[in-house]
């Protein structure tokens, strides 16, 4: 009785809010350290603001904050950016499902297969460091101007973190895993599925991460230099036309992108490894 | 039927020039419903013989042979990291009923009245992780309990708990064992330990690993915490020290 009182309480332990015992003074010092944070920005925006308003920056270069705001507002009411957006969130997308996808299934093959990971280890050891914009002119010469050369570069750039840290993240399975399920005369695809997959799902995670940061980064770049869709162009547009307060409203929509995509992977790394130690402190 | 051990020997390459023998010819013969210890000194095979009747790992030469056929069905307790840490409680007890395919429905259903039986009713749904390291093997003793294979393989199941967590948990184990009566092959340092739960002793030479000794431990089931205590108990454990004694300074350069 005592274990299933304990398995109650614990899955009622994070709902229970006292609001009778609140007080403002312990609510401080317990966030002390975010409400530093918040402060800091809070002071720093409007020191910007201020200064901004009363001239001693110049406003072209830094429009306020608050013009800042109500142009990012603006551009969501009038759809001034949402065709844009679109855009850039599909090549983003369509990148790290193809590119990520690729990179995951040749990561799983590469962990699990000692020769795979020999023949194809060096190749790869070789071309991940290579910086992938410089991919760019080659990829324009074989995929041409249009969309398809675009997704071959966001894919290239998502497809290499996420090989990796699959890879690694099958490689660091504790061997005894494999053992206890061979041990319970496991088939391959069993030890696929209770081995190889659950064991390497918190390194795949962090390859999502950084496969989506990849992805994001060239997909701006590449946007830039076409110059004709997508928010890396309008960034791009709004310097070369120094109407500065849409790049700043630009630049903020694809802040929001960055920090969404951190959201929605931390969700569903609850979700998916609440096992892992990352969550036992949740 | 009793399950035979016949002329098992395994070497292993070092570096390709060299070759090391971990097991010699080891022949021997455990009974059904037998709980048999094997203790020696360190590197003297005990959990290379595990790992081959485990099917872990090839013998150079021998074979196992029980009710006339090769290679019993056999389950390992490991020492340390034998549960999935991703999965809870319960579907790392049934682990062994879903890989056999045992259907879902009457494997939950076999999991849980084994839980109750070895009250680790409540924990269902908890990870590997949120429990201690005495509830960890707790829980895997009941997958390989509830597995029911030929022969039950423990190796050094409780060589990394706390002097006061093992002493409890050999008596959960004889408890588990009286009421499920598996054969046991169960490879320990521990000399008390191996007295209080075994039937038989295999004592190991240095390596390579020959059977140096089997001695019978006639103590009377079922056994209490108090048979420490006994002369019987203490005659024996010396008995077996001596005997082992011999090995374990060959092991150090200490003969």
């Amino acid at each position: 009785m005592a274990n299933l009182d304990a398995v109650r309480e614990r899955s009622t332990k994070r709902l229970k809010i006292d609001l009778r015992q609140f007080s403002l003074a312990e609510y401080i010092a317990r966030e002390r350290e975010h409400l530093i944070t918040l402060g800091l920005v809070a002071g720093f925006l409007l020191v910007w603001e201020a200064l901004s308003r009363l001239g001693k920056i110049s406003p072209i270069i830094f429009p306020a904050p608050s013009l800042i705001l109500r142009t990012f507002v603006d551009s969501f009411v009038n759809g001034a950016f949402t065709k844009d957006l679109v855009i850039s969130l599909t090549r983003i997308f369509s990148g790290v499902l193809v590119g990520g996808g690729a990179g995951l299934i040749m990561g799983l093959i590469m962990g699990w297969s000692r020769s795979t990971r020999k023949i194809l280890d060096p190749i790869v050891a070789a071309l991940h460091p290579v910086p992938k914009f410089a991919l760019l002119p080659m990829v324009l010469i074989i995929f041409g101007l249009g969309e398809s050369s675009r997704t071959v570069m966001v894919s290239i750039g998502a497809f290499f973190p996420m090989l990796v840290n699959t890879m690694t993240g099958v490689l660091q399975i504790n061997p005894t895993y494999y053992e206890v399920v061979e041990n319970y005369g496991a088939t391959k695809l069993d030890i696929f599925r209770k081995v190889v997959l659950p064991g390497s799902l918190p390194y795949v995670m962090t390859g999502a991460r950084l496969s989506i940061k990849s992805a994001m980064t060239i997909t701006i770049g590449v946007e830039m230099v076409f110059g004709n869709t997508g928010l890396g162009s309008i960034l791009w547009l709004a310097w070369e036309t120094m109407r500065l307060v849409y790049m700043y409203a630009a630049l903020l929509i694809v802040s929001i992108i960055g920090l969404g995509s951190v959201l929605l992977l931390d969700t569903l790394k609850k979700a998916l490894i609440p096992w892992h130690h990352e969550n036992r402190l949740a | 039927m009793p399950i035979i051990f016949h002329d098992i020997s395994k070497k292993y390459a070092i570096k390709t020039e060299r070759e090391v023998a971990a097991l010699d010819k080891v022949s021997f013969t455990v009974e059904e419903h037998e709980f048999v210890s094997i203790v020696g000194p360190s590197g003297c095979g005990k959990t290379t013989l595990l790992r081959i009747v485990a099917g872990l790992i090839k013998p150079d030469t021998g074979q196992i042979t029980y009710q006339g056929k090769q290679n019993p069905s056999a389950v390992m307790v490991f020492q340390d990291q034998g549960l999935l840490p991703w999965l809870t409680v319960r579907d790392n007890i049934g682990l062994g009923l879903e890989l056999k395919r045992v259907p879902r429905s009457t494997r939950h259903k076999q999991v849980l009245d084994f839980m109750k039986l070895v009250k680790l009713d409540g924990f269902e749904t908890y990870y590997p992780h949120e429990l201690s390291g005495g509830m960890r093997q707790r829980v895997a003793l009941a997958r390989a309990f509830l597995t029911n294979p030929d022969i039950l393989l423990m190796d050094e199941p409780f060589g990394s708990l706390d002097a006061q967590t093992r002493i409890i948990l050999q008596e959960e184990l004889l408890n588990i064992w009286r009421a499920e009566q598996n054969t046991v092959l169960f490879v320990t340092h521990d000399i008390d330990e191996a007295i209080l739960l075994s039937d038989r002793i295999i004592i190991l030479s240095d390596r390579p690993g020959r059977i140096q000794r089997s001695i019978h431990i006639p103590l009377e089931r079922p056994r209490e915490l108090v048979v420490k205590d006994t002369p019987k108990f203490m005659e024996l454990r010396w008995q077996i020290w001596t005997q082992l004694e011999k090995e374990v300074r060959k092991d150090l350069k200490l003969t």
